[in-house]
């Protein structure tokens, strides 16, 4: 590694240490990595075929990429 | 983990808005955004229906079980995909320190469909470390001369 990349990579090193120290990190609200199915996704659709004339509310619990455990998607038309 | 995604999409002439709410009453998520500067979406996809923008709504939310207060704003994708920043200085009628509920209602146009890969919060950066970043910054400016 060379002197140009070597001390920008150590300044971030140091930024984000530095920022943990400090308590001021980021916060990871979702990462949608705790998903259900295989494919890793966290899916949703509308469809004028099959109407929804009443909120769907999908609440998932004990999600660990998720900021307080829990996500809820609400779906509306 | 790149390959984690939330997504949503709609069939043709469909109009739908899902919302994504983290926190409630009985799971307050008491998170502090004073020290952060931004919450960010990252949109990997949107198919831009009509050349209509996707707007997106943050509700920030404190006091569920007290005294309730509420702040939101909307801000817009207007690209194939990108980051959807909401600055958290925006965010005038709420304490940042005591943060309960979030709530993010994606209103997209009839027929859209998008990919959303992680939605984050940006922190700022402390002045001892501006200090280091600007000292390393002249260090290497003079090894460079």
């Amino acid at each position: 590694m060379t002197t140009t990349t070597f001390l920008p990579a150590l300044a971030l090193s140091l930024v984000f240490a530095l920022n943990s120290a400090h308590g001021q990190g980021a916060y990871i609200i979702d990462s949608f990595s705790d998903v259900g199915d295989v494919s890793g996704t966290v899916s949703v659709a509308v469809s004028q075929a099959s109407p929804t004339p009443n909120p769907r509310i999908l609440v998932e619990s004990g999600l660990t990429g998720v900021i307080g455990g829990t996500r809820s998607i609400q779906i509306t038309r | 983990m790149d390959d984690q995604i939330f997504e949503f999409s709609s069939s043709s002439n469909a109009d739908g808005r899902t919302t994504l709410v983290y926190g409630s009453p009985a799971n307050e998520l008491n998170l502090n955004f004073a020290s952060q500067t931004l919450i960010r979406i990252d949109v990997v996809s949107y198919d831009y229906p009509s050349s209509l923008a996707l707007p997106v709504t943050l509700t920030l939310e404190s006091g569920l079980s007290g005294v309730p207060a509420s702040s939101l704003l909307t801000r817009s994708l207007s690209a194939a995909s990108g980051f959807i920043n909401f600055s958290l200085a925006d965010f005038t009628d709420i304490s940042l320190t005591d943060i309960d509920r979030l709530t993010f209602s994606f209103d997209a146009p009839r027929a859209a469909d998008f990919q959303v890969a992680s939605i984050i919060s940006i922190p700022e950066l402390s002045s001892s470390v501006m200090i280091l970043v600007t000292l390393g910054l002249g260090l290497m400016r003079r090894r460079r001369a």
